[in-house]
């Protein structure tokens, strides 16, 4: 049994909005969350644009400062760091990007890509060039594009060479931040498996950031699912699969298009009704409850609380909190 | 003349090591004729400046008892662009004249530059009260009127060349600061640098390695017409007295002492005059030519053949 | 038995760049009927949205048609000159496009560019009444509150109500082909299922026609009748839907369905397709798929030509030959 590798706890974000001469008011990207995450899984954060799980995956590895919270990675007060601890702390995490085409340097080559993090930690490696070369083969990619730049590849081929830059400094967590939402589907696959590869090989633990469902149920052990800043619920792959809670979580899995015609054309739509509201405004009380085909009178007064419905699969939900 | 502009191309493509650099030579290049001309007018004034006073046919500054028989000579085939009221050929006066702007300009610029792209990238980057402090300075240096304000410091540090190159300086580097801060507040949203924050790199490398490279760009075409600027702006402090200082042939200043004989005799601000005019537009040609080149939709367009 | 809408015959279109001529769109040729929802699925750079542009001759240099037909209730299309395309545009064959935040003109009101398209098409209606219009079609597609929708600006507008005007503006005046270009990728998953459904209730109200082009292999199955499968620049497959899915014969249509992954399956691995999409410049010789297929022949060498495999399931693949596979 793994022990967890992060855990965090009651982490918020507020966006301050500014009016002409003082804060509009905040846009609560993340206000209150909570997950642990074992080594050697990987725990899908899954929401739609608006949820905070992009936020969330920038705030574990502090390239946004979170407003409150507590962050743990390996038992260490991650808020804390700073100097040689926080540059410690950068070596033992990284990070992919979804957007191929901004995540590398379009000035540099791929060559220096690569070594840069070796060198922003002072590592010393005896043949630097055969180094970066071998991580290039990991990824698929050989000797011949070391002097390349960028702009010379494609898209799935730069997200290869971002995951190898992840790769070089041998990191323990990964937050992965819809690493394949921008690639093609064949594409897609293909860095799919070599990223379940490398976790099995290099025992890595993934934050897996996304909003595609068929992607999760491949590659999460574990999903929480995100809706306007909150996690509405948690529980591993399977359960989230066949007895989904949350009438979001419900919503979500209705929604997606499923790519077998009989299933499809069979399947019953809930009532899909609504837009995310903004998160300038969220509702008061279930933030969920405008679109809710369930919603009761509690729901639009008092937010519910994260209970432990069963073993390992936790929900925010009135519909199961007993009074 | 397609097959030539195909291997042309080509062979741009082949150096593209140096990224868009030299395919940016051969877009100019393309562009326009007149582009092409700007870019043939810069080079040779560059070329000039560089050669221009192991060339000139006569000493610009010599005045002997034999020049003065030929003062005020209307051009010949002997004196190209006539003589001065010394006998000093003009032509070779304007040769070195060429020299002399080429160094005003290049020295304002590396005095202006440094500060203006550190400012800029120090405002942008870290936002908050110092970009507040250093966008207000620049504003306030921003509100007068260029020549102006750079009238006052040159008059203030007295005449000279180098009292207008330091006031030209100082005048100039606040646009820098406000076009660099620009493509900063773009390019630091760029992933990349949240990439390089997220490996460890320290903060004065992201600045320098990830941000300047990429947000060097517009300035390239606003250092094109500022060459031209400021060799004009020199020519202007020079005319009114507080630039170059006889004998020193710069351009304005020849264009100064030709006024008393002007209109008999023309020749003496008239090509001097001429030189500014051919200098700035070649300037002017390629800074245009090179900022449409810059603009993404053209660049796209010229991949078409036939 | 239903009329032929659009008929494609053999199109082509290449691209003339410096780098090489771009065979972007290289012999395609495909029916839709009336009231058929047909989608056009493959990856980047297969040809999909060139062939949707296409349609109304909506291509720019350097791209350009070739060759082909297309045949609109009959006319080719290709003959036409601008002004007379511009009356089929916008009324009898209409667009969505992925982004509607570049689809809409942020100086006009959402219902102003609705109103704009009835006005533009039709004789005597003034843009003002058009807009009353304007109100009921919102409605149609479920903007909450349409009277003073119409009103907004788009950017007072969710990508989701915003791509809702778009369809609003491309029923406006009863088309008999919709032409959906990737509509919902840029929208959130819930929204995305909301349009689709949006779009399959107009297409049955209005008995119009739609050609879907799209990458994702689940709105295929959702929303189409028929599919046809691109790559790089030809078709290699074209069936009914629930037939493609149940028995893929041409290999990349195989790989591409074992690529993605279904969220009501668990795999323990994806099958990736190897290798990378050919370049359009240099085209491998033969068989397009070639030298990534793993069942690949010397045969293959020579470019296979579609045949009806199965009844009304086209093929182009040697290893496929009439009534059954190899």
């Amino acid at each position: 049994m793994s022990e967890p590798l992060l855990i965090v706890r009651n982490l918020k974000k507020y966006f301050p909005v500014k009016g002409l001469f003082f804060t509009r008011g905040y846009v609560k990207a993340v206000d209150g969350v909570s997950f642990t995450v074992l080594k050697g899984t990987t725990l899908a954060l899954v929401g739609e644009s608006g949820s905070g799980k992009s936020t969330v995956g920038r705030l574990v590895l502090r390239l946004i400062e979170p407003d409150d919270g507590e962050i743990i990675f390996s038992g260490i007060n991650v808020r804390s760091l700073k100097n040689e601890k926080l540059l410690e702390f950068r070596r033992r995490t990284g990070i992919v990007f979804q957007d191929p085409y901004s995540s590398l340097n379009p000035r540099m080559t791929i060559y220096d890509i690569l070594k840069e993090p070796l060198e922003a930690h002072n590592i010393d490696i005896e043949n630097l060039e055969d180094y970066v070369v071998k991580l290039l083969e990991r990824v698929g990619l050989g000797r011949e594009h070391l002097y390349r730049y960028p702009h010379e590849f494609s898209g799935g081929q730069r997200q290869r060479i971002a995951i190898a830059r992840t790769l070089a400094l041998k990191p323990e967590l990964i937050v992965l931040d819809e690493p394949t939402s921008s690639l093609d589907v064949s594409v897609q696959a293909q860095i799919l498996n070599m990223l379940k590869e490398f976790q099995k090989i290099d025992k890595l633990t993934y934050l897996f950031i996304t909003h595609d469902l068929g992607v999760v149920r491949y590659m999460a052990n574990n999903i929480a699912v995100m809706y306007l800043g909150k996690i509405v619920e948690v529980a591993d792959t399977d359960t989230i699969f066949s007895n989904a809670l949350h009438p979001y979580t419900k919503m979500l899995l209705a929604s997606i298009p499923v790519p077998d015609p009989k299933i499809a054309r069979s399947r019953e739509k809930s009532k899909l009704v609504g837009e995310p509201p903004s998160p300038l405004n969220p509702p008061p009380g279930c933030r969920f409850h405008p679109r809710c085909p369930y919603a009761m009178d509690i729901c639009r007064k008092e937010e519910p609380m994260m209970i432990e419905f069963e073993k390992d699969h936790t929900v925010s939900c009135w519909l199961y909190i007993k009074k | 003349m397609q097959s030539y502009n195909k291997w042309l191309f080509n062979k741009a493509k082949f150096l593209t090591g140096f990224l868009n650099e030299w395919k940016l030579i051969f877009m100019v290049i393309r562009k326009s004729r007149l582009t092409t001309i700007g870019l043939a007018i810069v080079l040779g004034f560059t070329l000039l400046g560089i050669i221009g006073p192991y060339i000139t046919p006569y000493d610009p500054m010599a005045i002997s008892v034999t020049s003065t028989l030929k003062r005020l000579q209307p051009p010949s085939l002997e004196n190209l662009f006539g003589t001065d009221e010394y006998g000093r050929d003009i032509f070779s006066r304007v040769l070195y004249g060429a020299r002399i702007s080429l160094i005003a300009a290049l020295s304002v610029m590396s005095l202006a530059l440094p500060i203006g792209i550190i400012l800029g990238l120090v405002s942008g980057y870290y936002g908050g009260i110092v970009d507040e402090v250093i966008m207000r300075i620049t504003d306030i240096f921003l509100s007068f009127p260029g020549l102006v304000l750079a009238i006052a410091f040159s008059a203030s540090l007295g005449a000279g060349l180098t009292s207008a190159i330091i006031a030209l300086a100082a005048v100039w580097w606040p646009g820098y600061v406000r076009v660099i801060r620009a493509q900063v507040l773009v390019v630091k949203e760029m992933l990349f640098i949240e990439a390089a924050k997220a490996i460890g790199v320290k903060t004065s490398k992201i600045l320098f390695r990830h941000i300047l490279p990429n947000a060097i760009t517009p300035l390239l075409v606003l250092i094109t017409f500022d060459f031209g600027s400021v060799i004009l702006a020199t020519s202007a402090l020079s005319f009114i007295g507080l630039g170059a200082q006889p004998p020193i042939p710069e351009w304005g200043r020849l264009i100064a002492d030709g006024r008393k004989w002007f209109p008999d005799k023309w020749w003496y601000s008239f090509f001097p005059g001429l030189a500014i005019l051919i200098t700035v537009l070649g300037f002017n040609l390629l800074g245009d030519g090179i900022r449409d080149i810059m603009d993404p939709r053209y660049r796209r367009s010229i991949e078409v053949r036939g | 038995m239903n009329r032929k809408i659009l008929e494609v015959e053999n199109l082509k279109v290449y691209f003339y760049t410096y780098n090489g001529v771009v065979k972007a769109v290289d012999g395609v040729s495909f029916e839709i009927y009336e009231g058929e929802a047909l989608c056009l699925v493959g990856e980047t750079g297969c040809g999909k949205s060139v062939t949707a542009k296409a349609i109304t001759k909506m291509i720019r240099s350097p791209g350009r048609i070739v060759d082909g037909k297309i045949l609109f209730n009959g006319v080719d299309i290709l003959k036409l000159n601008e002004d007379e395309l511009s009356r089929i545009r916008g009324k009898d064959i209409t667009y969505i496009y992925q982004d509607p935040s570049s689809a809409l003109d942020p100086l006009y009101t959402a219902g102003y560019h609705v109103a704009e398209t009835i006005a533009v098409h039709s004789i005597g209606i003034k843009i003002v009444n058009a807009l009353k219009k304007a109100v009921e079609l919102f409605r149609e597609v479920l903007i909450p509150d349409p009277e003073s929708r119409v009103k907004s600006y788009p950017h007072e507008l969710s990508g989701g109500m915003k791509q809702r005007a778009v369809i609003a503006t491309s029923i406006a005046n009863v088309p008999r082909l919709i032409i959906a270009d990737e509509p919902t990728t840029a929208l959130d998953v819930t929204i995305q299922a909301q349009i689709l459904d949006i779009l399959k209730e107009l297409r049955y109200k209005y008995n119009s026609s739609v050609l879907l082009i799209t990458h994702n292999l689940g709105i295929v199955a959702e929303m189409c009748d028929k599919v046809i499968v691109m790559y790089a620049g030809k078709i290699v497959e074209k069936a009914y839907t629930e037939e493609l899915f149940e028995d893929p014969l041409h290999p990349y249509t195989k790989g591409l369905l074992n690529a993605v992954p279904n969220p009501y399956k668990k795999v323990a691995y994806l099958e990736s397709i190897p290798g990378v999409v050919p370049d359009m410049i240099n085209i491998p010789e033969g068989c397009r798929f070639r030298p990534r297929c793993p069942y690949a022949t010397n045969r293959c060498f020579i470019e296979p030509k579609p045949i009806e495999a199965k009844p009304n399931h086209y093929v182009s693949c040697w290893l496929v030959s009439k009534g059954n596979e190899i």
